[in-house]
């Protein structure tokens, strides 16, 4: 058997998880990289005469609009595709960012100890009292709209989960025979932290960075449903939402619809992290 | 003959709720260049704690409150933690007590056994690779190749044993502490592997200090025996007068209890069994 095969073929279970949340999240990521190519419309162009057009499954749908229009006869889909861009670019950008911060701090935190332990762990404790929805409004109303305040807003809110699963961790694995192994063996401290133990991480911060995605993912719809996130003349998920949300009794789909994208990426992402889990961990141990 | 390692009036102690709990209250041990020496005594008896205070890796709450550790005439107790690394592998190495645990993970045997080599031998990567497959091969793995590139949950005890043992004599240190490196394996392997750590020494200058609660098996692989009881040394002896004229009370005990279930055979040669015919592959 190859090695290939061996690592990624032998866990079916995991396999299964990977293939559905991969292949969604694959189909999200083309669709906001060739969202141009693929919208079939500009999301900004309005049509007055034909808004809130429904879906192609309604009798008197338009053929033009495939999953028919909002208010201002913009064509949803084409809304949607280009929604996905912001929500991934913030999905990866923030969650990655997210897991440096919180997995260095808690590294450090959990192998050294002491008065640095102490300092971060209370830190943590501090952050994670405060409602986060609302901590992130202020952030965003302190530090003004736009992308990169979404993406502040999520890393300074959620380092913290990070942070504490890996001080956690770390905390476990320290103890273990192979780290004093380790240290007869005469590994510097460092290389100890990094070729001993994060390795060990891994399989626990791949789970969390993805449930993290699927997290940022709704952050953003939130702010972006109260107009914090990007300026409205650009597409988003939350946007979406809040717009149907008006026309909710004519039009249900157009608040619908973008919810369902929300739902389905959240779930493929983690589909995707816990299967990865699984499959990367050689020992199985979890 | 002179000694590699000597302790002098060794004190040690563990500090609970600020209280100083003694654990070792005055050792005296020497092991001499080249030697086997058994360390036997039951448990809590302060053993795997003075082999710990030997490696440097006592843990936090204890403290060596008075005494000596002599290693090739310098005093290890005072060295900082840069200076101890320098010890590690090089000089003082260890043979761990329970092999599934000892191993990284997540990581390649092979790397792992590169690593030291890397450290402390001043290889390059495809030098240790080569002298890596080289000492797996020494210590009786087939196929050293492959297993060098397998990851630790796909080999048994035995196997992970002998590839902690060829860390330990990787780098040619003058002194390894054996504690307990058969005590979780079962009994077939437990030989091979005690025939294994006897041929490696005898074909090093290694010394070795060599820990067990099993006079059985210190009998057959000792050159001197110290025994221990409640944090001394009560009977420091070569293994022959040991057994025959045991002088401590506590050693005379010692070698009732165990003789009720062992039958001491020091005479049978261990050096002539091949260990590789009957090897536990994975």
């Amino acid at each position: 058997m190859n090695e290939f095969a061996r690592r990624f073929g032998s866990f079916s279970s995991g396999h299964l998880r990977v293939w559905l949340g991969g292949s969604i999240v694959l189909l999200l990521i083309t669709a906001a990289v060739f969202a141009p190519w693929i919208a079939p419309h500009d999301p900004l162009e309005q049509d007055l005469i034909s808004g809130l057009l429904p879906p192609f499954w309604s009798s008197d749908h338009d053929s033009t609009y495939l999953l028919g229009t909002d208010s201002l006869g913009r064509d949803l889909l084409s809304r949607l595709i280009y929604g996905a861009r912001i929500a991934l670019i913030v999905a990866i950008v923030a969650a990655t960012l997210a897991a440096v911060l919180g997995t260095v701090l808690g590294l450090l935190a959990g192998y050294f100890g002491g008065l640095f332990d102490t300092t971060i762990s209370r830190m943590v404790d501090i952050w994670m009292s405060f409602p986060p929805v609302l901590l992130s409004i202020v952030l965003v109303a302190v530090i003004g709209t736009g992308l990169h305040s979404v993406i502040i807003a999520i890393v300074v809110i959620d380092w913290t989960r990070f942070c504490r699963v890996v001080r956690a961790e770390v905390l476990v694995q320290r103890e273990q025979d192979y780290i004093t192994s380790a240290v007869t063996i005469g590994l510097g401290r460092w290389t100890i932290l990094w070729r001993e133990i994060l390795p060990n991480v891994v399989p626990l911060l791949i789970t969390l960075l993805t449930l993290e995605m699927g997290i940022a993912i709704i952050v953003e719809a939130i702010l972006s449903f109260v107009g914090l996130s990007v300026s409205s003349d650009q597409a988003t998920w939350g946007g979406l939402i809040q717009e149907g949300r008006q026309y909710v009794h004519q039009a249900w789909w157009v608040m619908t619809l973008p919810v369902l994208c929300i739902i389905a990426s959240v779930l493929a992402f983690n589909a995707l992290g816990d299967g990865l889990r699984s499959m990367l961990d050689p020992v199985m141990r979890r | 003959m002179n000694s590699i390692l000597n302790i002098d009036d060794l004190h040690l102690e563990v500090r609970r709720d600020h209280i100083a709990n003694p654990v070792l209250s005055g050792v005296d041990l020497a092991i001499k260049i080249g030697e086997i020496h058994g360390l036997v005594g039951n448990s809590g008896a302060g053993k795997s704690m003075l082999a710990k205070a030997i490696l440097g890796i006592l843990p936090a709450a204890t403290r060596i409150s008075s005494g000596v550790i002599n290693f090739d005439g310098k005093d290890i107790t005072r060295l900082d933690r840069k200076q101890r690394r320098h010890l590690a592998s090089r000089h003082i190495a260890m043979i761990p007590q329970d092999p599934m645990t000892s191993l990284n993970p997540v990581r390649r045997v092979g790397k792992q056994v590169c690593d030291v080599l890397q450290l402390h031998m001043g290889m390059d990567r495809g030098k240790a690779q080569q002298e890596t497959q080289r000492l797996l091969d020494n210590v009786q793995i087939r196929e050293p190749k492959t297993v060098m590139r397998m990851y630790p949950f796909e080999l048994s005890g035995g196997m992970r044993q002998r590839v902690l043992i060829a860390i330990a004599f990787s780098c040619k240190p003058e002194l390894i502490i054996a504690d307990e490196p058969t005590t979780a394996l079962d009994v077939t392997v437990q030989r091979q592997i005690l025939q294994l750590i006897k041929q490696l020494q005898m074909n090093s200058a290694t010394a070795l200090l060599f820990i067990s609660h099993d006079l059985g098996v210190v009998a057959k692989i000792c050159d001197r025996v110290s025994i221990m009881q409640s944090g001394r040394i009560v009977e420091c002896q070569t293994a022959e007068s040991l057994f025959d004229e045991p002088q401590h009370a506590y050693t005379q005990s010692l070698l009732e209890t165990t003789s009720k279930y062992y039958r001491f055979d020091r005479g049978t040669n261990t050096h002539s069994e091949t260990p590789a015919e009957h090897q536990d592959h994975a």
